[in-house]
């Protein structure tokens, strides 16, 4: 459960605290290909936790929060390679960039009947796909911009991950705060039941157009990392096929958990890596994984494992009522 | 004083006319009743006073400011709070985290991004759970609970909102004789403990005529009669109408 | 580019041939939500289906009654697709949160997508209008496609039809209930199950119906889905989902945005589509014809 009484969150911070040390050490023992798909898997799961933020705890289905990912990046790629900026000062505005978008298109999809948010997010940021692919001369069009530049510091493959790995962590640690505070509980109550919210006194279209916004500013910040990761932004970071993997991330982990997203990035990039040698057809299997896991498994894995687990300290406790 | 007055309440839904005029007024203190048959639009005027239909005409007067057209946030922020017929209530969430939120709510702390939530009002919130005697269940998830026990988180969420004005829309439903012997009593301790004014509505008429100070009787959308409960039980009108409503039960 | 008459009437027929085509996706699209509650999501990929199978057909059969094979053909074939998703899928989850109906059909469109490529390639195709329709008239002194207003036709007709069923047959009035109160129709001892896979096969069926109409208009590829189901929801906004005449006056506008924003600033036409979409969710934000909800 998000933030739930579950006593294995009691040793969270002991947990949290044996992974950082684990990730840290890590790339000491692994290949350069390896380190290379670990930090296109930190970032990821920075972009599936930012979207856990509206799906799992929101409750809200967008289907176009690559929109926010490609604003970041081609936030990042534009001011350090167009206008020369050094690569922090891309990274302070691919968060804000996304957030100002965020903020404007949740306010129009919160506007109207609230079951017409998933659609209207996905064609939002298709409009902003078709924008990016279209303006040529400020974003390169389908080229995209190539060749954005890294500081020194971050030129080897190690300390790119490193770098990646630190501000994922920042960022997590923001987030982890807001699933955990007021509002974070607010947003789960909307999503468990909008109308009982209301009458809680809780304004639940504000809200919403506030976590979109947070979660679009987070998108951003992992947009502005993955231009620098592989050094280019393209229109593909906004297109709507890149706007499903961190919904199947979050499904695939678990989307009622807080990790759970993260679980789903490095499973969603392992099962990228063995599909795609073995078919072209990638989406495809998205899509097959995708509908198994909405119709035999909601809970994701770390859902299902969690859920076991609960089942099994209440069978060995005895008598207590299972969930 | 008046801390609730309705004022010639209009709603209809297509062609039928589901609230046809209704003037109510409820007395600061008070433990009022509303009864009627099915139909006879209790719910319909419980969703206009908290804001959850807008009616096409007529006013809702709360503590002297007109509040008719207001969302139900704002409603229940002016402490007008409210418990439902069927069970609404928030599945995954525990029933000490739903008190706490709806706490935080009333005080206008849910805005508050970066605060432990877990810790905020944790006293308060065990006062409400205390009161409704559901502290044993704090740590359940409310999915967890019996139907009773739902139904008295229900009562306690909208107990926790801190309010001026409870509405309980049948709080008795689908309950046992021993719960309703529970609840009967825990909205008396409410109504004298807190100073909450109480309106509900509700079909166990023993709990109606031994509880609620005024009767307020609504049919076909009219308020048909009002009085204390021995003058209700007494009205002729009341009687046809019940009458006529049990024979078709 | 002049703006004499001419051109301005020419505008106006290209854009009601392009809001005829988006009508019928539309209605598909707003009558499963009206009665389902469900928003396809995989509404579009069925209009892609619709004709790629058409040109299948055109192209396979060959000859000069191969188009009107395929307007029979194809509509049927997406009908069946239709059915089987909603035997397969939408029938376990109809008492799921919206969040499970959303993912599903939204799964449905990449399976789709890549099933299409796998059956039809990645290579565009186009077909030309039937032999009976090839020709033009003249409008206002310049010629206009006969095949352009063989669609505007077609839209008209479906649009009585869909009124007639919907107004003057007993599944009309089922329907009709159920976009009221589903509920009160389970009470009433209506098999509900039934209505709901109908609606869902009449739904598919416009969507395959709008692929073939389209096919000749234009080149058939991958990427169709997705664009007009994005167009046929912006229509679906404008008008209130759920709401035929909505649909109707919603694709009049949103074609007449096409004809008119390619011609004035051709790499805007989808921005003043938004456009359009952005003021009616400012003034009217449940659309024009429907209903607000708190």
């Amino acid at each position: 459960m998000a933030g739930g009484s579950n006593s294995v969150w009691r040793s969270g911070w002991l947990w949290a605290g044996l992974a950082v040390v684990g990730l840290a050490l890590y790339p000491q023992f692994v290949s350069r290909y390896y380190i290379v798909l670990s930090t296109e898997v930190v970032i990821l799961a920075l972009l599936a936790t930012s979207y856990n933020l509206i799906f799992g705890y929101g409750g809200m289905v967008s289907f176009g929060h690559a929109a926010f990912f490609g604003l970041g990046a081609y936030a990042m790629a534009i001011l350090t390679k167009h206008y020369g900026n050094p690569m922090l000062v891309g990274l302070l505005a691919a968060p804000v960039i996304a957030a100002a978008f965020a903020f404007v298109i949740g306010w129009f999809c919160m506007r109207t009947i609230r079951l017409y948010f998933a659609l209207l997010s996905l064609a939002f940021a298709q409009l902003l796909y078709v924008i990016v692919f279209q303006w040529y001369e400020f974003t390169g069009g389908s080229d995209g911009i190539q060749g954005v530049p890294r500081p020194e510091i971050l030129a080897s493959h190690a300390s790119n991950y490193y770098f990646a790995l630190a501000v994922t962590i920042l960022c997590m640690l923001v987030m982890w705060f807001i699933v955990n505070s007021p509002f974070g509980w607010s947003l789960r109550a909307i999503r468990e039941n909008t109308q009982r919210s209301q009458f809680l006194g809780i304004n639940d279209r504000f809200y919403k157009v506030i976590a979109f916004t947070i979660a679009g500013a987070f998108a951003g910040v992992a947009g502005g990392l993955y231009a620098l990761f592989q050094k280019w932004a393209d229109p593909e970071l906004l297109f709507w096929t890149t706007s499903a993997n961190p919904v199947l991330m979050s499904i695939l982990g678990g989307m009622f958990n807080f990790v759970g997203p993260s679980v789903g990035a490095v499973a969603f990039v392992a099962l990228r890596e063995i599909i795609k040698v073995r078919t072209d057809y990638w989406p495809l299997v998205l899509g097959l994984v995708l509908l198994t896991l909405v119709l035999v498994l909601p809970g994701g894995i770390v859902g299902f494992v969690a859920e076991k687990a609960r089942y099994l300290r209440s069978a060995t406790k005895g008598g207590t009522q299972a969930p | 004083m008046m801390l609730l007055e309705i004022d010639n309440l209009m709603k209809a839904f297509g062609g039928f006319q589901a609230t046809d005029g209704v003037n109510l007024s409820v007395e600061k203190g008070s433990l009022r009743s509303l009864i009627g048959p099915n139909g006879a639009g209790k719910t319909t005027l419980f969703n206009q006073i908290t804001g959850y239909l807008v009616p096409d005409s007529g006013r809702v007067v709360f503590k002297g400011k007109e509040i008719t057209g207001l969302h139900p946030y704002q409603i229940s922020r002016i402490g007008i709070t409210r418990a439902f017929q069927i069970i609404n209530i928030f599945p995954r969430l525990t029933v000490l985290e739903s008190v706490q939120l709806a706490i935080l709510a009333k005080r206008g702390h849910t805005l508050k991004c970066f605060a432990p939530a877990k810790k905020m009002v944790l006293g308060e919130a065990m006062a409400v759970l205390e009161t409704v005697n559901l502290a044993e269940r704090a740590n359940a998830l409310a999915r967890e609970l019996s139907h009773g026990d739902q139904r008295v988180l229900e009562l306690a969420l909208a107990l926790a909102g801190e309010p001026e004005l409870l509405l309980l829309d049948e709080p008795m439903a689908g309950m046992s004789p021993f719960e309703r012997v529970k609840v009967t009593e825990l909205i008396q301790r409410i109504h004298q403990d807190r100073g909450v004014t109480v309106l509900f509505c509700e079909h166990d008429m023993d709990v109606v005529f031994g509880i609620s100070e005024r009767v307020t009787v609504l049919h076909q959308g009219r308020v048909i009669a009002e009085g204390p409960p021995e003058e209700i039980k007494k009205n002729e009108e009341v009687h046809m109408v019940y009458l006529g409503q049990s024979e078709v039960n | 580019m002049t703006w004499d008459i001419g051109t301005v009437i020419l505008l106006i027929m290209a854009g009601l041939t392009r809001a005829s085509i988006l009508f019928i996706v539309a209605a598909g699209l707003t009558l499963v939500f009206g009665v389902l509650r469900v928003i396809n999501m995989a509404h579009g990929s069925l209009y892609m289906i619709g004709a790629f199978v058409a040109a299948s057909v055109i192209q396979g059969v060959g000859g000069a009654g191969s188009f009107w094979l395929a307007l029979v053909a194809a509509p049927l074939a997406v009908g069946l697709v239709g059915a089987v998703i909603e035997f397969g899928v939408l029938r376990r989850i109809y008492q799921a949160e919206h969040v499970v109906q959303l993912l599903a059909t939204y799964a449905l469109i990449l399976i789709f997508d890549d099933l299409v490529k796998m059956i039809w390639g990645a290579e565009y195709k186009s077909v030309s209008a039937p032999a009976a329709l090839a020709g033009s008239l003249s409008i206002g002194g310049r010629p206009f496609p006969v095949y352009n207003l063989f669609v505007i036709a077609w839209a008209l007709i479906l649009a009585a039809a869909l009124w007639l069923l919907i107004y003057r047959t007993g599944l009309g009035r089922l329907i009709r209930a159920a976009v009221e109160d589903s509920e009160m129709l389970e009470a009433l001892g209506v098999n509900i199950p039934r209505i709901f896979s109908s609606v869902f096969i009449i739904g598919a069926f416009l969507a395959g119906l709008g692929g073939v109409l389209v096919a000749p208009l234009g080149s058939i590829g991958l990427g169709m889905d997705v664009s007009i189901l994005i167009e046929a929801f912006v229509v679906a906004v404008i008008g209130g989902l759920g709401s035929f005449p909505g649909a109707l006056l919603g694709a009049g506008i949103i074609g007449m945005m096409f004809s008119f924003g390619i011609t004035i600033a051709p790499r805007m036409a989808m921005a003043f589509v938004f456009l359009a979409m952005v003021i009616v969710l400012i003034i009217r934000p449940w659309g024009l014809f429907g209903e607000p909800e708190r």
